[in-house]
């Protein structure tokens, strides 16, 4: 059997650009779609397409923004660049908009089966500080449309830990949330403090203000507590958390991102998509469009980056991600691939997490427990290679 | 050659800023010593570090030809001394090399507290005072009022003062020709045996120690083998000389000369200022007067920031302590801050410069402990004092029968309008007050006696702020007195945190151990656990605060796969972390360290 691969296709254009966003995103670059959607396809004709192409995920940005003909046309690209194709999932991220209706139906005809719907929050307080350009009643639309439409598996993101959000209305929104009934839904906590680097998004006009004002509402004790709230709550409602930010009803997990917990080869296609061959190499496009859309114009993938990962890294990456499952990881997995007990690096501050009640060590197992899911980074930090943190 | 008839020895002495260096840089460029254009200000400061503190630090010796009204030519010795309270030994010993001294008062200043230390000092050398109302060009100078205090405190008839500019040279003339008039010429003893005051030196890479001295009999040729009477230590002169300012070799210099000698000997403490240099053929009798071992008195734990630092910070520190007999260190090492040094000081100012000096000129990143003084503790059963200069080294309370603290006599002058918030904050450092006199109508001089250790915490900057910037101060030395001193201990996670021990007169532990744990509450970041923060004394817990573990470090989404942003935030979160200091499980950012050891300087 051809081993499985994975297909990433970034949209970055946003019809309002979020102060909070940190991802590559566009705004008013809407007569760009077109020739955007063109780069896209050239880009699959210019990468190499192994394996067994499994699951396409359409992200962004706003890919709802396509219409259903163009994200077809891509599907087709891309059956028609992999020889063997056996999709088993096809995500396509869509936001809620009174303005533009997504074209569902659309997307039913071109092979989406998963639709991931940016709801955030179902109460308008919280949309309006977020400055989401949806209300709730439009959520609850386009949900209702979505399902109308005939998808079966729906998804939705809520976010948590935004200033001036109390518990209870965290537990009104998730409420409100399981009563549209969802396959899968992922909670995020608001976060405003990633550290700029040279992928962060370059700093828009007003969001830095937001951000700042944001920040200073913002309560880690009270995040916390909202999170332990929706593990319960969600749990009661038959939703079973499979990973850090992810609650899925059984059998609904994401395939395509269990595919990069479990480190499987993925082909990032579009302005500022990651990839990566499986082995030893990840890479990254251009992230700005335009530079992007020229690189493929040209005919070239418009590569930004690489890096070879050693052996060391990479075994730090199972653990990485392997604990972003709640399932966690096998020691024995790791030892065999990397021929490392990774509990062996640091035993001492392996040790301290535990101590400190944020890993959980059971026989062959290493997991979060449920406080350590929200401390992860400071968990994977026992694992950090040495070497590497000091280069 | 100038016959010694002819010759002037002579220093300024000044309050810091009254003019002093700029008078100097005026007599020099008058006497064409040197160059207008290629004069940089402020000559006789010779390391930038002076110049941008313009603070003078070393004492240093220009000759000065000037054609006199009389219509001959005088040598002209200008004996530049240190201004700053830290330097009083060395002051002294440059006065001793003068027979005159010029007394510069700022016109919109009147006399300050150095100013009274220093002519003090100089009364006490009988130099002969050449008063001097330095700044009249400035519109609020005041000099019939600075008369007045001259004569009221210091006796000195207005006849005798000369009011000058060393800005735009008004008055410089008549200062040189004062000079020339009133300061005698140096007694000349050709015929006895060498005596030469060391009054300044320093360490020169390719000379050796290069000692500056005033001759007071006898006569030193260019390859006499020299002998410093107090260490003992000999040699062969490498060069003699004098300055204009740049050294100026010769072949011999004769009594009342004053000139510098190079020794090629290999450290400063082998010739210290206040030593005297003889010939190892025919020794004076016995050395000048007035000797001494120079007397650190404040102390302080220095680090590197960076551990890799430490080599580079123990040839720094050799380095420095061959051209600073003031300066003294030995290795120690804190459980925070790792291998250091504990160094000490003449003084406050003493310390700050050898610090900025160090990051400075040898580029080093460092960590100080808040400044100490030497404690003498009793203990039981003991007959023998303990020394101890670090308060983390304080034995516990139960031992303890005595603490002994280093005592100072400070004078404070001030505008009557700050009297009473400046005795408060005396009274509150324990300070006693002894008197109080009346410069004039509106300003005072207090004399208060307090201990050394109060005085060092932040004193001076309250002092000032207090006074809105008008009060000064001068402190000396006088003794050790007993004192209910107790250690204050930080204790995070339960274990003591050796470098932010205390030693705090119990009357003040509790307001200082409050604000200790309070401030390190804030400057801690959340762990993994919850973090008790206490101070105590001995056993017994004074104060607390609870640091709540964290609760939230995680990068919750994770878009199409951006798996290499991630892990290289987490490997910057690690290397952060690496840079931590680790008390315990503890983790402190070292800037927390920094902010609560500035904090100590201040709070005490
Ligand atoms: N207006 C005016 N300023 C002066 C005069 N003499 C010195 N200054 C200034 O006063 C400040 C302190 O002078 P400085 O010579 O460094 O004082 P020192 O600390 O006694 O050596 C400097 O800014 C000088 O430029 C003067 O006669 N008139
Ligand atoms: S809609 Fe989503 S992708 Fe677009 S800017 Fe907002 S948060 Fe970012
Ligand atoms: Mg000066």
């Amino acid at each position: 059997m051809e081993p499985s691969h994975h297909l990433y296709v970034h949209v970055p254009f946003c019809r309002l650009v979020c102060a909070y966003c940190d991802f590559v995103t566009v705004g008013g670059r809407a007569d760009d779609i077109g020739r955007y959607a063109d780069a896209v396809r050239r880009e699959l004709e210019l990468r190499p397409a192994p394996g067994e192409l499994r699951t396409v995920y359409f992200g962004g940005g706003t890919p709802s923004l396509l219409d259903g003909a163009t994200i077809g046309s891509i599907l087709d690209a891309a059956r028609a660049r992999w020889a063997s194709v056996a999709l088993d999932e096809v995500t396509l991220e869509a936001n809620p908009s009174g303005r533009e209706t997504p074209d569902w139906e659309g997307y039913r005809r071109a092979g989406v089966t998963r639709i991931s719907l940016g709801v955030q929050s179902l109460r308008d307080e919280e949309l309006t500080s977020l400055a989401r350009g949806h209300t709730a009643v439009e959520a609850r639309d386009a949900f209702a449309s979505a399902r109308a439409a005939g998808f079966a598996d729906v998804s939705i993101d809520l976010i948590y830990g935004i200033g001036g959000q109390t518990l209870d209305d965290w537990r009104d929104g998730l409420e409100r949330a399981l009563e549209l009934g969802p396959d899968h839904i992922s909670c995020y906590a608001l976060q405003l403090a990633l550290q700029p680097d040279e992928w962060a998004a370059p700093p828009r006009a007003g969001a830095l203000r937001w951000r700042d004002r944001m920040v200073r509402r913002q309560d880690d004790e009270l995040a916390g507590d909202q999170y332990a709230l929706a593990a319960d709550l969600l749990g009661e409602a038959g939703y079973a958390q499979y990973e850090l930010s992810s609650w899925a009803r059984p059998g609904r997990e994401s395939r395509h991102n269990a595919a990069y917990w479990a480190r499987r080869p993925y082909t990032g296609i579009g302005a500022g998509a990651h990839s990566y061959d499986g082995v030893a190499e990840r890479s990254w496009n251009e992230r700005d469009l335009d530079a992007y859309l020229a690189g493929v114009e040209v005919g070239e993938r418009p590569i930004a980056g690489r890096e070879a990962l050693d052996a060391t890294t990479r075994a730090f990456e199972a653990v990485a991600l392997g604990l972003r499952r709640v399932s966690g990881i096998r020691r024995s997995d790791i030892a065999a691939e990397f021929g490392e007990d990774p509990l062996d690096r640091d035993p001492a501050a392996v040790e301290e997490v535990v101590r400190a009640g944020l890993l959980e060590l059971d026989g062959d197992r290493v997991r979060l427990t449920a406080r350590g899911r929200l401390m992860a980074s400071e968990v994977l930090l026992a694992f950090v290679p040495e070497a590497v943190a000091r280069r | 050659m100038i016959p010694p008839e002819r010759i002037r020895n002579f220093s300024i002495v000044a309050h810091i800023d009254h003019g002093k260096s700029t008078l100097a840089d005026r007599l020099l460029e008058v006497t064409q010593t040197i160059d207008k254009r290629l004069m940089q200000s402020q000559v006789l400061d010779s390391m930038d570090l002076e110049r941008e503190k313009g603070i003078t630090i070393k004492a240093r010796a220009v000759r000065v030809h000037y054609d006199a009204a009389d219509g001959h030519t005088y040598a002209l010795n200008l004996i530049d001394t240190p201004g700053h309270v830290d330097f009083t030994y060395e002051v002294s010993r440059s006065l001793q090399a003068c027979e005159g001294a010029i007394l510069v008062v700022d016109a919109t200043q009147g006399i300050e507290a150095q100013t009274l230390a220093n002519v003090h000092l100089a009364m006490a050398q009988n130099l002969t005072i050449i008063p001097v109302i330095n700044k009249i060009d400035l519109p609020s100078a005041d000099p019939e009022m600075v008369m007045d205090e001259l004569e009221e405190t210091l006796a000195i008839p207005r006849e005798e003062v000369i009011l000058a500019s060393a800005k735009d040279g008004t008055g410089i003339g008549e200062i040189l020709e004062a000079i020339v008039a009133r300061v005698p010429a140096p007694a000349h003893e050709a015929d006895a045996p060498l005596a030469a005051l060391v009054f300044d030196s320093h360490y020169d890479q390719y000379k050796g120690v290069v000692a500056y001295v005033r001759l007071a009999s006898g006569v030193l040729r260019d390859h006499d083998r020299i002998r410093f009477m107090a260490t003992g230590a000999e040699s062969e002169i490498l060069e003699l000389g004098y300055f204009r300012p740049q050294p100026v070799p010769t072949k011999r210099l004769v009594a009342g000369e004053v000139g510098y000698v190079a020794t090629g000997l290999k450290s400063i403490r082998e010739a210290q200022v206040g030593d005297t240099l003889t010939t190892a053929a025919h020794p004076a009798p016995q050395p000048l007067p007035g000797y001494q071992e120079p007397l650190p008195l404040v102390f302080a734990g220095i680090y590197p920031l960076r551990g890799d630092d430490y080599p580079e910070l123990r040839e720094a520190l050799d380095k420095l302590h061959l051209n600073d007999a003031g300066f003294v260190y030995e290795p120690e090492s804190s459980a925070a801050l790792g291998f250091g040094f504990r160094c000490g000081f003449l003084g406050l100012l003493h310390m700050e410069i050898t610090q900025e000096r160090l990051e400075r000129e040898f580029d080093l990143d460092l960590i100080a402990s808040a400044p100490s003084v030497e404690y003498r503790v009793k203990l039981h059963h003991r007959d023998d004092e303990l020394v101890v200069d670090n308060p983390a080294q304080m034995p516990g309370p139960g031992e303890i029968e005595q603490i002994s603290e280093p005592w100072v006599a400070t004078q404070v002058i001030t505008p009557t309008d700050y009297i009473g918030p400046l005795m408060e904050l005396a009274t509150t450092r324990r300070g006693e007050f002894q008197n109080m006199e009346y410069l004039d109508p509106k300003r005072v001089n207090m004399h208060f006696e307090m201990p050394l250790g109060e005085l060092i915490i932040d004193f001076y900057d309250q002092l000032k702020s207090r006074s809105s910037g008008y009060a000064s101060l001068d402190y000396t030395y006088i003794g050790y007195r007993p004192g209910d001193l107790v250690k204050l201990d930080v204790l995070v996670s339960g274990e003591p945190v050796d470098a932010l021990s205390l030693i705090v007169h119990r009357s003040n532990a509790y307001r200082s151990g409050k604000a200790l744990v309070e401030k390190l509450k804030e400057l801690i970041p959340r762990q993994m656990f919850e973090v008790p923060v206490q101070a105590a004394i001995g056993s017994h817990i004074i104060s607390r605060e609870t640091i709540r573990a964290m609760r939230k470090n995680v990068l919750a989404k994770c878009y199409g796969g951006d798996i290499t942003r991630k892990r290289k935030l987490l490997e910057k979160q690690k290397e952060g972390k690496q840079r931590m200091k680790r008390i315990g499980s503890v983790e402190i950012p070292q800037e927390a360290f920094l902010a609560v050891l500035r904090m100590n300087e201040s709070a005490g």
